[in-house]
């Protein structure tokens, strides 16, 4: 029998400490929207702990579990043994990869990212496509700009599978007569795909990526997605040892907000709410940045959903659910689309592209006679409109 | 499990409500207890006929069957020991109705006591024992422990609201009991019978429970004793000051000293904090209460004294009592959450003895208290992992309950005997009461297949 999997004395130490209270099913979405214990952050302390003792082999179905969770960390807090349980997971999702007991939705997805550059599959070229005409064909020679102030970096959903936030986001730079350049076909993923799964190329992706940062000489990288975002700024090496400032681009917008850069000429007379990407809000606490935004433009009437900021429910898109448990990442997502219901919102904003792709289903699973009028967009967008 | 029976319990529940994948058995192999058991398979009961069937079937066939709500018991009661099934009512988890003028809520076993406080709050009403897992736990699960909490020297207990049952009994049969009325007589109180068994005598799949208005105000102060001698003396007089605290929660010297190291916080480190609470209609109601109190306290020597008034103060004030759990769970490996309950007037010898025990045995316990209702837990915290220290820290539990016993008290106020406190259930109820237990176990469950291995009922 394999027992003695190489968990981190630390982590093995918090795995036995965790009391199994069971306050984590409160708290954890996974658990919320399917009520099986396994899947819930208190489940997965157990099996480990049969693991540890050597009552348990590394399994598929093991790995099923493990697997099992959005990286919310909604347990984090929610914990009064302070067990941090969603950093256990990812070191045992690690291990689990390593033995071979990752979901195989997930290798294809590696294979993508290593081998192509973004998590679809597609070509470096098409990156661009969704760039304005005029800057399209200065991108597919290569760098727009040999050297500027601030590199943006689009992120795979945004370049592919999104038709609006790229040009949104654009629009929002050009009006602030931001200096800046893109990687344009150059552009690879982040590797934050690679990391969740627990694949110990990451690292080495993470290399070569800050190798293609660096060339471009910028001094503060700004992206539109909340993963790449939580990618650059925690799980890289600091970025600032490079001279590179990271931001999300709801942060670097409401800098330019204040600093009289971005000014809003338009009205959105509509009730807006505001859903916290676990990647922004509880990851990295950037939850009053996207509030400042929303509330400074003209017209908007902004409503707060029941659970918001820290304690917001995650939309069931993050930690590879997707990938790996698609229907079940949608039926989280309708229960955040009634959290906005709840409230008479009429656009539901978000900063997170795979928060807003996972909503846009979780809208579309709901049956017709119970959908309200509701609009979900990216907060490059909003701005963007309201210019 | 037998694949007939595997097969029969597929056909009953479906292909999706059922398993035995080693993942499931794990995670339902116990509870916050230190009990672990592996079921041989589990099944989400989806509705009432299902439970019937199910039961049925284990009857006839032979096997034992847990059924389990959140799992966040402390004393093992859903821990499958004897194997079988686990059968999880979490998904029966509908607020079936709501009715403000009947002053009365019928649920589903499988609602979590904070989803039906949630539902309640726009009517002003609420279901008032709040239990400390109310998050997480179940109403299911309230009922089969008799859940208490916080308020429970004003508020009662779950017992004290559960007007009526629907139950499914071992051969399938289902049952209900009580009424829809606030008051009823007829016949015998099989409703209480089945508040607090534990799922040994039928598994509950409705509950029809009281609610209370919400008072609208509260105030809370908090107190410093030097000595348990003036804590206890306080205590006593506020009981006969004809004031019902709506909390009165007490922190032993270890918990303080916890508290200000592990969470920050700068508590008088004294003998004893006392917290108590005040609740009504008006303003002026609850000042008045809490006036009488703060008089109580002075008069019995209580330092640093601290009123709250404003939701803010309050939340303050409450963060000693309200973080001691979670400190109490990080400062070693092992926890065991005891619920010794003695007569009011006894809680200062208790909270003494305790301290004795403690130091007869070498091992930490802490101590926090519902002092008034006489519930103290004692919390021992030892490493499991030092086998010398499991067998002091076992040796302190055996002393503790032989304490509680001798000063008239009970072995468990509101966590309940399951496995835990199995072993001890002799040493409060004597031959002629153990016997009529087991004699109620027979008469409901012949065949021993719901919930075998608890309460000491196998004879």
């Amino acid at each position: 029998m394999k027992t003695g999997i190489s968990l981190p004395e630390e982590y093995v130490d918090r795995v036995q400490k965790c009391s199994e209270c069971g306050f984590c099913q409160a708290v954890c979405p996974v658990f919320e929207a399917t009520l099986r214990p396994a899947y819930n952050t208190r489940g997965k302390m157990m099996i480990l702990k049969e693991i540890l003792e050597g009552n348990l082999e590394l399994s598929e179905k093991v790995g099923e579990a493990f697997y099992a969770c959005t990286a919310c960390q909604a347990c984090i807090d929610g914990c009064p043994s302070n067990v941090r349980a969603s950093e256990i997971v990812q070191a045992a999702r690690k291990i689990l990869f390593k033995e071979g007991f990752a979901p195989g939705h997930l290798l294809g997805v590696r294979d993508s990212v290593c081998t192509r550059g973004n998590v679809f599959g597609s070509e470096g070229e098409e990156r661009v496509d969704i760039y304005p005409p005029a800057l399209r064909e200065k991108a597919k020679s290569g760098l727009l700009k040999e050297k500027a102030e601030t590199l943006l970096f689009m992120g795979c959903l945004p370049s592919y599978m999104d038709m609006k936030i790229v040009p949104a986001f654009l629009q929002a730079m050009d009006a602030a007569e931001v200096d800046y350049t893109t990687l344009s076909t150059k552009e690879t993923c982040c590797g934050f795909p690679l990391y969740l799964m627990g694949s110990q190329e990451f690292d080495a992706h993470a290399e070569k990526v800050v190798d293609g940062l660096k060339k471009t000489g910028a001094h503060e990288l700004v992206t539109p997605c909340a993963g790449c975002y939580k990618t650059f700024k925690t799980l890289y090496p600091d970025l600032e040892n490079i001279g590179m400032r990271v931001l999300h681009s709801i942060q670097y917008m409401d800098e330019l907000l204040r600093d009289g850069r971005i000014r809003f000429t338009g009205e959105i007379p509509k009730r807006i709410t505001y859903h916290d990407p676990c990647d922004l809000g509880r990851a990295c606490k950037i939850l009053e940045e996207p509030r400042n935004i929303l509330r400074s433009i003209p017209g908007i009437d902004y409503v707060e959903m029941k659970r918001n900021r820290l304690d917001a429910r995650c939309c069931g898109g993050g930690g590879g659910m997707q990938a790996t448990n698609p229907d079940l990442a949608v039926k989280m997502a309708a229960e955040r689309v009634r959290d906005a219901f709840a409230v008479g919102a009429e656009i539901l904003v978000s900063g997170c592209p795979a928060c807003k792709d996972n909503l846009r289903k979780g809208m579309q699973s709901i049956p017709k006679k119970e959908r309200e009028k509701l609009k979900i967009m990216d907060m490059g967008e909003v701005v963007s409109s309201a210019l | 499990m037998k694949e007939k029976i595997r097969q029969a319990l597929i056909d009953i529940v479906g292909e999706e409500n059922y398993t035995d994948e080693v993942i499931d058995l794990i995670s339902y192999s116990s509870d916050t207890s230190e009990h672990r058991h592996r079921p041989d398979g589990a099944v989400w009961a989806m509705n009432t006929e299902q439970v019937s069937k199910i039961l049925k079937l284990a009857n006839e066939q032979g096997f034992p069957v847990t059924p389990r709500g959140a799992g966040t018991g402390y004393a093992g009661g859903a821990v499958p020991e004897m194997g079988g099934i686990v059968m999880d009512m979490s998904r029966m988890n509908k607020i079936l109705k709501i009715s403000i003028d009947d002053r009365l809520v019928v649920v589903q076993p499988g609602v979590v006591y904070a989803k039906l406080a949630e539902a309640l709050a726009p009517y002003g009403f609420s279901f008032p024992p709040d239990p400390a897992s109310g998050k997480a736990a179940t109403l299911g699960g309230n009922v089969a422990t008799n859940a208490g909490g916080l308020k429970g020297a004003k508020y009662g207990t779950t017992r004290d609201y559960v007007l009526g049952l629907e139950v499914v009994l071992p051969d399938g049969d289902i049952l209900r009991t009580g009424s829809s009325c606030m008051k009823c007589v007829s016949g015998y109180d099989l409703t209480r019978l089945f508040v607090g068994s534990e799922g040994t005598l039928g598994v509950v799949t409705e509950i029809i429970l009281k609610i209370n208005p919400k008072p609208e105000k509260a105030a809370a102060c908090s107190a410093a004793f030097d000595t348990l001698e003036d804590a206890g003396k306080a205590i006593s007089e506020v009981m006969r000051s004809g004031i019902v605290p709506s909390a009165l929660e007490i922190l032993d010297d270890r918990c303080i000293v916890a508290l200000n190291r592990d969470a920050g916080l700068a508590l008088p480190e004294v003998a004893a904090m006392v917290f108590a609470e005040a609740d009504g209609h008006t303003a002026g109601e609850v000042a008045h209460q809490l006036d009488r109190i703060i008089e109580v306290f002075q008069k019995n020597k209580a330092t640093a004294i601290k009123r709250a008034e404003s939701a803010m103060e309050m939340e303050k004030l409450w963060t000693a009592r309200k973080s001691i759990g979670g400190i109490l769970f990080r400062i070693s490996r092992n926890y065991l959450a005891e619920d010794v309950t003695v007569p009011i007037s006894r809680v200062p010898e208790m909270l003494k003895g305790i301290q004795e025990i403690s130091k007869r045995h070498d091992i930490l316990i802490a101590t926090l208290g519902h002092l008034g209702d006489g519930n103290l837990h004692p919390n021992i915290i030892f490493d499991g992992r030092d086998p010398e220290q499991a067998a002091r820290a076992e040796r302190a539990v055996n002393d503790l309950f032989k304490l509680a016993i001798e000063k008239n008290g009970t072995l468990t106020g509101e966590h309940g005997i399951g496995l835990a406190k199995a072993p001890f259930m002799k040493l409060e109820h004597d031959a002629v009461a153990m016997g009529v237990m087991s004699k109620i176990k027979k008469l409901f469950d012949p065949n021993n297949i719901l919930n075998p291995g608890k309460m000491a009922l196998e004879v």
